[in-house]
């Protein structure tokens, strides 16, 4: 079928690439592969020192670890969290549904850092958990959450779960439940018809939405700077400190493109293996 | 019976977890102290009255919502069209196209905003909003992409070509049939994209030049010392976005009460 | 009628080019600085302290912008378009931007004519218009006997409560060393050796488990310490002071404290070389240097400032005689060589 208006029809959807071709080529490409490029020079010429002291010194490794763990942590609980909020919120009406949804997008409207600030009150040793907890008498002495992995795993998995529910309930919303009411007519308990029937068609939405979490627990600086102990700087933090305190650009610059090549590896890899199991049987 | 409530507690539940920070945020944009003091000790509006007076803050606000507006527009446009194009287009290095577009939001932000700022110095555009505009819908553009091209993916092409069949133009098949379905994702990465813009810290630092936006303006603060005209400004926010919604629905309740037969 | 037309084109065109060159010159002088600095409370008392009044005097507005960064300056630089025409630094950046030749050399006949500034505050890259210091801050309420140096600040037993530093080799190694029975005026000697370095890192280690917070944001131990979190933290003196003003348990120790100096540099390429050291010269104002101290207390060299200031004001500055001679200054030299490592050092000690 390669006659002329399909080959016009395909010429025409490249052509809609364009601006969005343009503006990332002008902004990201070309200005960023001379930072990269950096991080293969230094002032003798091409080098690949900077890599090689990562790769040699364990902090780094040990934070490029952190960041991980941190990542796929918060990535989890935002998941399940999410999840569940979408579940429930699509099966709200009209009315409902909408509150639902302006109370998840609420927090928003305050900034990240400001946030953060207020989960250090909550958290804090006179704060309003710990005083809560005590009156009520499930413990006696205030705990200490603070300035540790759990106000920054609790912290960051507030801010980033709404991703989450977004992408979730703008998928589920688009599943027809016809198709539910088939599976439930047929003979298929809740759960079952939940699992083979609802669940691989709301995969796809859960699949994205945790890919964009992780992504930017990937680049976080600013919750675990405020909010964690020294096990808790992420690869983020040390970029940073490279780039700006020490003027250090090609080490800052190796570490980053590190960072993309997991970040990347993740992705793909996360997408290869959801693929296989739901989205192949979908089609 | 027992499942609806235990699935609204499950809700209630991570709406309050979400909304948590609200909770010492609006207190504290009432103290009378020059902290974020919780619970306050003694109550006052004078933050609010810092908020009103200061045209630095109003500047600020202003900044920050009108680069959300055009983060929305510029975001919502270019990620829709390229969404089409990887979806329905065939051309060789769909893949590579893919990455490229997703990328923005995988390199860590201290250096596309250093990156940006070369290119920016040299054009003379830091400092302008259609530059930070453009830098915000950089980051912005691949949460319409992954969002708007997922939904493309779900539609049904044969309603399309039979819009198509029956003698309708591409634009308007698009405009009648294409959209309305996917518009849930549309709505959702235009909301998105407006608050990466308007939460967007590291990029904005560095080609804001002489003007500030709401997250420049505390990260200053925070430098030395946090000033409770934020939790303010984020209170004002919190109560007009509620108002706004509440006068919608009640609106929306007063025309769907005169037509029963649509309330179900 | 074509020659009236013409005629009245002509006068219009002459009454443009007068009115061009009548204004031209006064455009000219409507120049403006822009000035890098680091922003929030400490900008708005810049405003209102000097900003102003320079710009009655000359006619030059002062545009700020903020956060000055050493990648933002390299940028700059390197692009040869200086959107900044003078910036602020902290010591170990000075020597770097310096090194790296991103900064001017001042004109000091232009910037302090009557030359009245001390040594220290004229550099040949730098003015110093204000200092600060990072000071032991603790609550009056938790102790029955007020700690008072840094060996108190290492003792958990006799006082008990959380403790924290800011996340930076930077001066956490001199404190250590001081807490270790280093005098002050021999840390520097002693840090200069593998040694000594070792010795701070060991000091550091002892009190490790106590450290509640790394602090990285000059707002963080301030809310620590009104909130409970901590007990005793290094902090910078200014947010202290205003909370002491604000009426809550805290106070300063002053012994062993280090004392900062914050830079003013000119950026290599600016065309306001002459404009930004008339601007530097204004900070010579004893009036204006007392306003300014009024609101923060971070205070210069400028001679004659304490005759502008009450005595309660005065006791609080990190210059006033009494504190200088308990507090040790920072040695930018030092950092500015050994930063890149030690901090490779501090943030693997951090996680082990």
């Amino acid at each position: 079928m390669h006659d002329i208006s399909s080959l016009i029809r395909r010429n025409g959807y490249v052509l809609l690439l364009l601006p969005a071709v343009a503006l990332v080529v002008t902004l990201f490409v070309i200005p960023l592969g001379g930072i990269v490029h950096t991080s293969f020079a230094d002032s003798a010429g091409w080098t690949t020192s900077h890599f090689r002291k990562v790769f040699t010194t364990p902090i780094y490794l040990r934070i490029i670890w952190n960041t991980i763990e941190v990542a796929l942590l918060v990535t989890f609980f935002c998941a399940i969290i999410g999840y569940a909020a979408a579940y429930v919120i699509n099966e709200l009406s009209g009315t409902r549904k909408n509150v639902a949804m302006l109370l998840v997008i609420l927090p928003f409207w305050t900034s990240i850092l400001i946030r953060t600030f207020s989960w250090s009150v909550l958290l804090g040793q006179e704060g309003l958990i710990n005083t809560l907890l005590v009156q009520i008498g499930i413990i006696d002495q205030p705990m200490r959450m603070l300035y540790n992995r759990t106000a920054v795993t609790i912290a960051m998995v507030q801010i980033l779960s709404p991703i989450v529910i977004l992408t979730c309930v703008a998928n589920m919303s688009k599943i027809d439940d016809t198709l539910i009411r088939a599976a439930r007519l047929f003979g298929a308990s809740p759960w079952n018809a939940f699992r083979t029937v609802f669940f691989p068609l709301s995969l796809s939405g859960l699949i994205n939405g945790s890919i964009l979490v992780f992504i930017l627990c990937m680049g976080f600086f600013i919750t675990p700077a405020l909010l964690g102990g020294p096990r808790d700087l992420l690869i983020a933090n040390m970029i940073e400190q490279q780039i700006d305190q020490m003027l250090n650009w090609g080490l800052g610059a190796a570490l980053a493109v590190i960072v993309l090549l997991i970040t990347l590896a993740a992705v793909i890899i996360l997408q290869l293996s959801t693929r296989n199991k739901y989205l192949d049987e979908q089609r | 019976m027992s499942k609806i409530s235990f699935k609204l507690i499950l809700l209630v539940a991570t709406i309050g977890f979400l909304l948590l920070p609200l909770a010492v945020i609006i207190p504290v944009s009432f103290v009378d102290s020059r902290f974020l003091q919780f619970p306050p000790e003694a109550l006052s509006l004078r933050w609010y009255k810092n908020f009103f007076g200061q045209q630095s803050w109003h500047n600020a606000l202003l900044n920050s919502l009108t680069l959300g507006a055009l983060t929305t527009v510029g975001s919502v446009v270019l990620g829709t069209l390229a969404s089409l194009a990887l979806v329905r287009g065939q051309f060789p290095g769909k893949r590579v196209v893919w990455v490229l577009f997703l990328s923005p939001i995988v390199v860590p932000q201290i250096l596309i905003a250093i990156a940006i700022y070369g290119l920016y110095l040299r054009l003379g555009m830091v400092g302008s909003i259609t530059g930070i505009a453009a830098a915000h819908t950089l980051l912005a553009m691949p949460y319409t992409i992954l969002l708007v091209s997922e939904a493309l993916k779900r539609l049904d092409p044969d309603i399309e070509r039979a819009a198509r069949i029956f003698g309708a133009t591409p634009w308007r098949t698009f405009w009648i049939v294409t959209l309305p379905q996917l518009l849930p994702a549309v709505v959702t990465s235009a909301v998105f994209s407006f608050f990466v813009s308007f939460d967007e810290l590291v990029v904005t630092l560095f080609v804001k030049g002489t003007m500030n936006t709401i997250p420049t303006r505390v990260w200053s603060d925070l430098r030395y010392e946090i000033s409770p005209t934020i939790a303010a400004v984020a209170s004002l926010l919190v109560s007009v976005t509620l108002a706004s919604m509440l006068l919608i629905e009640v609106l929306r309740r007063r025309s769907a009460g005169s037509d029963p037969v649509r309330e179900n | 009628m074509i020659k009236s037309l013409s005629l009245r084109r002509a006068s219009m065109a002459i009454a443009l080019l007068a009115s061009a060159a009548f204004f031209t010159p006064s455009e000219l002088s409507a120049k403006s600085l822009v000035i890098a600095g680091s922003g929030g409370i400490a900008q708005d008392a810049i405003d209102k302290a000097y900003d102003e009044p320079f710009t009655k005097d000359t006619g030059i507005t002062i545009e700020a912008v903020e956060p000055w960064g050493l990648a933002k300056l390299r940028a700059i630089v390197e692009s040869g378009r200086a959107e900044w025409d003078a910036t602020e630094l902290d010591g170990p950046a000075l020597i770097l931007a310096t090194k790296a030749g991103y900064l001017e050399p001042i004109d000091w006949s232009v910037a302090d004519p009557k030359n009245i500034l001390p040594a220290v505050a004229k550099r040949p890259f730098a003015f110093v218009p204000s200092v600060y210091s990072t000071v032991m801050a603790y609550r009056t309420d938790k102790f029955p006997k007020a700690p008072s140096s840094w060996v108190d600040f290492w003792d958990v037993a006799k006082f008990p409560g959380g403790r924290a530093l800011q996340n930076t080799p930077q001066l956490n190694l001199e404190f250590a060393l001081i807490a270790d029975g280093v005098p002050k005026a021999d840390v520097y000697k002693v840090l200069a050796t593998p040694e000594g370095i070792d010795r701070a890192f060991a000091k550091l280690t002892k009190l490790k488990p106590s450290i509640v917070k790394w602090w990285s944001a000059g707002a963080e131990p301030p809310q620590m310490l009104s909130s409970g979190e901590v007990a005793m933290s290094t902090a910078w003196n200014g947010r202290i002071t205003n909370m002491k003003k604000e009426g809550r348990p805290v106070a300063i120790i002053w012994n062993g404290s280090a004392m900062n100096l914050t830079y003013f540099s000119i950026v290599k390429g600016t065309k306001s070389k002459r404009e930004v050291e008339q601007y530097f010269a204004s900070y010579l104002s004893p009036a204006r240097a007392a306003a300014y101290a009024k609101l923060v207390p971070y205070p210069g060299f400028v001679p004659d400032i304490e005759k502008h200031l009450d005595a309660s004001i005065l006791v609080d500055l990190p210059t006033a005689p009494a504190n200088v001679a308990q507090q040790f200054e920072m040695n930018d030299d030092f950092w500015a060589a050994h930063l890149p490592a030690l901090t490779e050092r501090w943030n693997g000690w951090l996680l082990e």
